[in-house]
């Protein structure tokens, strides 16, 4: 009795893994964009939009960007065409801009407060405008990718976190390195809204999660 | 009558102190001043000329007219200048510049070195501030020494300051004091002040050269966001991209970031000499305690180990932008980042500029530095005296 109990503990166990992943499976009817969370409420972010399938890599071409202007998104787009793929970094993309054949948008978090004084720019517009960004995106399809590449360095104060609070709850995916989730902030987020979690220990291992 | 006697005698007293004490400072201010800098140039100096050399705007022999030190392979490819000095109260600058000057070996395109960018700034420390005049390397074959200074050139070279600096030619208006500062000088003035001149002169030598990329040594407060970084001119971002992740991931404990030159702060060598050259430009920067504002007692014993226990405790309670513990940031660990962020940025724009490649050889590794600066200086003693040179 005992074993056939445990058996269908075990089919039970199975079938709930299967569940939890067809749930990233695309669903072009899902919400619309404009009804996501807003940028600044991580504690409770809505599910994106029309995620893509996530494959366990980040499929290229990639639109990269910075939400915080500083240099991942340049970072990450350096490793990508290093590896022979397509990649177009902007730190100033816009929702129309997204150049075509996009697959995966890759938003990068944490800030610079000299990147951010150089663009004219401050955390609130940058995140208004990720957000913007991140919703076309699902709108078309794309995989969204909230990556942070440049550990600790990049997660010392509000604006910081607040750059990495917004992009959390609108993306799909998420991409750290080691050092970047040195407290574990990032695997205790992803697994509490079930989002995939890719982790490098370096951000030139990026390359190992493209394709 | 013995009332008047006692008050001369008490006048006489204070002149002789006052008189003691101004002989005693003017010789401790002339012996900084005028202390010259040992540096042995490697066998593979090809030639050694003066900044007056590239410009009018430096007087031959004047106390800003600092070598330059050239190493040409004879093999086309490209042309790299490096930078120490700039601020001489972070000491790292010139001691790795130093130390590439006494070891390089070019055999693919050319290296220009310069390691008092800004010599009169080396020749006074900020006053009120109790810093060391100098700070010395003990080897196998004796002690070397550096002089010790501040980030602006003396008032001696540079006097009165404006009640505004404006900027040339942004107009940008900085702080008074900074007309002094050459890191807010760029891209200099040909008949402005001395720090002025200095970094126009320099930019002639970048222009007259065609110099392909450069780069400027700093050390910064562990207080300051800028810390352990590469800041780099928008022509190099994918250049310091790969630099700072290859040493990250490969040869740094804490990590090197990454820095984007803003385009409104003006007068900074990485904006400025990118903006007024063909050449693409850099700036590093390392942890120095030294010059946190909360440092304690400021000798050159915390200058070389770069600990100190305030700071320190800044740091455990989480006030500080860099990591420090009980093993601070010693002079060893400085100076090797400074040199593995240079050689690494040399074989990176190579590999990434292919026309303007430069092949070198010599340069200790990270690891044999961490270990020992001292093999890497070489003994003026033991060498032919043409490839002695002071600064």
């Amino acid at each position: 009795m005992k074993k056939l109990f445990a058996m269908l503990l075990a089919v039970v166990m199975v079938l709930s893994m299967a569940a939890c992943g067809g749930s990233s499976a695309p669903a072009a009817t899902e919400a619309p964009a404009a009804t996501q969370a807003p940028a600044a409420a991580p504690a409770a972010p809505a599910a994106p939009a029309a995620a893509a399938e996530f494959t366990g890599k980040l499929v290229a071409p990639f639109a990269v960007t910075s939400c915080g202007q500083s240099p991942g998104a340049t970072m990450l787009n350096v490793v990508a065409t290093q590896a022979q793929l397509t990649s177009v970094c902007d730190n100033a993309m816009t929702a129309d801009a997204i150049p075509e054949g996009t697959k995966t948008l890759i938003i990068t978090m944490g800030t610079s407060g000299k990147g951010m004084g150089a663009a004219g720019t401050d955390v609130d517009m940058e995140l208004a405008r990720c957000t913007e960004l991140a919703n076309a995106a699902h709108a078309a399809g794309m995989l969204v990718v909230g990556a942070h590449v440049e550990g600790m360095a990049r997660r010392t104060d509000a604006n910081d976190q607040a750059s990495i609070d917004g992009i959390l709850a609108v993306s799909d995916a998420v991409l750290v390195i080691d050092d970047s989730d040195s407290d574990g902030f990032f695997t205790d987020y992803c697994e509490a809204h079930s989002i995939p979690l890719l982790k490098v220990p370096k951000a030139l291992d990026a390359g190992s999660v493209m394709e | 009558m013995n009332k008047k006697m006692n008050l001369n005698t008490v006048k006489a007293i204070a002149l002789v102190t006052v008189v003691f004490c101004m002989a005693v400072a003017g010789y401790l201010f002339r012996e900084h001043r005028t202390f010259k800098e040992t540096v042995v140039v490697s066998d593979y100096c090809t030639e050694v000329k003066k900044l007056s050399d590239y410009s009018t705007a430096i007087k031959p022999g004047s106390v800003n007219d600092c070598n330059v030190y050239i190493y040409d392979s004879g093999v086309e490819g490209g042309t790299f200048l490096l930078l120490g000095g700039s601020h001489p109260e972070e000491p790292v600058g010139p001691m790795a510049a130093d130390l590439i000057a006494e070891n390089l070996k070019v055999t693919q395109g050319r290296v220009f070195i310069i390691t008092r960018a800004n010599k009169s700034a080396s020749t006074i420390t900020r006053v009120g501030e109790a810093y060391p005049r100098f700070f010395n390397l003990d080897t196998n074959w004796g002690t070397k020494t550096w002089r010790f200074g501040q980030r602006h050139a003396a008032e001696l070279d540079s006097w009165p300051d404006p009640e505004v600096y404006i900027h040339y030619p942004s107009g940008q208006n900085l702080a008074n004091v900074d007309i002094r500062n050459i890191n807010r000088n760029w891209p200099g003035k040909e008949d402005g002040l001395i720090s002025e001149r200095t970094a126009f002169a320099i930019m002639e030598l970048i222009r007259n050269e065609g110099v392909d990329y450069t780069l400027d040594m700093h050390e910064a407060e562990l207080e300051y966001s800028v810390e352990n970084t590469m800041v780099a001119h928008e022509k190099g971002h994918d250049v310091a991209s790969i630099v700072t992740m290859t040493l990250t991931a490969e040869t740094f404990d804490v990590p090197i970031s990454m820095e984007f030159s803003p385009k409104a702060l003006r007068g900074l060598s990485h904006r400025d000499i990118g903006d007024h050259s063909d050449a693409t430009s850099f700036l590093i920067e390392v942890a120095e305690p030294m010059l946190d504002r909360i440092r304690g007692i400021t000798d050159e014993k915390l200058l070389m180990e770069g600990k100190d226990i305030f700071v320190i405790k800044a740091g455990e309670h989480g006030l500080l932008y860099a990591p420090i513990d009980e093993n601070g940031w010693p002079i060893e660990k400085r100076v090797a980042r400074h040199v593995a962020t240079t050689t690494k940025l040399i074989e990176t724009y190579s590999m990434m500029h292919p026309d303007q490649a430069i092949a070198i050889e010599g340069i200790p590794t990270y690891n044999q530095l961490l270990e020992s600066l001292a093999p890497y200086y070489r003994d003026p003693n033991t060498v032919d005296s043409s490839l002695i040179y002071f600064d």
